[in-house]
């Protein structure tokens, strides 16, 4: 066992609270909003060749999605770290829920492939175009979350 | 939370932002423009991070947890074990999209000031500067941990603190289910 040291390091953020003339907190978030808004199509586009990579997994055998799990599951979060900022949020929570099912089997030993391939079949629903009914992603995200946590994945 | 009429000021902020995905590295970017900062550096691998942290001194530091050869941690934790560097004891903010508490947890025990949900909403992301900039918190080094101080002793408690270890309680009396922000940020005290 060692030592512990403590001390107070000096607080690199503390002058941003001193200042006078700065924008308004207000202003700053109109702004990041604006700025965000603006890249809705470059995210959107971003999403869809994901998307192209993850779809045809579906269509895969037990073995070939096992063994490329990781793979689905780093496309998937890289999905769910922009998706919902352009609207597509539930296409961002679906992926979410491919890398708790893929971490699931990381962390607690949990597989199941016909789940995990409902998912991505979900992911192909909620992107077929304007022609569903609202609030239908919600509902599909809602039931894919109760099936995580009926195979011992709760969200 | 913060006042929509209080004034904060990020233009002379250095920050240094480390992400593999492209689109979420400029989308980081563009918010961090509208916070009016001026220096920002954009990093898409931990390795060319390393470099831009051996060489240069950030006020902020932003890093996705997920990354391809080195994760996120790994990183905060090089950050942290190494004292005569200019950024070891730099705020560092974790970002990650999937916020399950062994993924929070670890954030936490390598070192990481905060950690926050992808994607990233602006006025998370600015109420939890504002909360760090607000906590002038004592680090612990010792051989195995260097980071935050997360107890709490006679500091007045920032912001909404009370109401965080409130959630960080119910959190453990359930700690398979993914986290909110407000979770998250009650595990960082």
């Amino acid at each position: 066992m060692s030592a512990a040291r403590i001390f107070t390091p000096e607080n690199r953020l503390a002058n941003i609270l001193q200042s006078r003339n700065g924008p308004t907190t207000s202003e700053m978030l109109a702004d990041a909003t604006q700025r965000v808004e603006a890249l809705q199509a470059s995210i959107e586009t971003f999403v869809a060749g994901k998307l192209n990579m993850i779809l045809p997994f579906a269509d895969q055998n037990d073995d070939v999605l096992f063994a490329e799990c990781r793979t689905l599951a780093d496309t998937a979060t890289q999905i769910a770290e922009v998706a919902a900022a352009a609207n597509l949020g539930a296409v961002g929570e679906i992926s979410r829920g491919i890398v708790t099912m893929v971490d699931g089997l990381v962390v607690l030993g949990v597989w199941h492939s016909e789940a995990l391939r409902v998912h991505i079949r979900a992911l192909k629903i909620v992107t077929q175009g304007q022609d569903q009914p609202v609030g239908e992603g919600d509902a599909i995200v809602e039931s894919l979350r109760q099936m995580r946590m009926a195979v011992g994945l709760k969200d | 939370m913060h006042s929509t009429s209080a004034r904060l000021d990020l233009r002379k902020s250095c920050i240094l932002l480390v992400d593999d995905n492209p689109t979420s590295l400029e989308m980081i970017t563009q918010i961090m423009t509208g916070f009016r900062v001026r220096q920002i550096k954009a990093c898409k691998s931990a390795e060319e991070a390393r470099i831009m942290i051996a060489a240069e001194r950030f006020d902020l530091i932003l890093i996705d947890f997920e990354m391809p050869d080195e994760d996120g941690p790994s990183l905060v934790r090089h950050i942290r074990s190494e004292p005569k560097q200019p950024n070891h004891t730099a705020p560092i903010v974790l970002l990650n999209a999937v916020t399950s508490l062994h993924t929070v947890t670890r954030a936490r025990d390598v070192g990481a000031n905060m950690v926050v949900k992808k994607p990233i909403a602006p006025t998370i992301l600015l109420n939890r500067i504002e909360w760090i900039a607000r906590n002038s918190r004592e680090f612990i080094g010792s051989s195995s941990y260097c980071g935050p101080d997360r107890r709490f002793k006679n500091l007045p408690r920032a912001l909404n603190a009370e109401e965080r270890r409130a959630d960080a309680l119910a959190l453990m009396a359930d700690p398979a289910r993914a986290m909110s922000q407000d979770d998250v940020s009650a595990l960082f005290g």
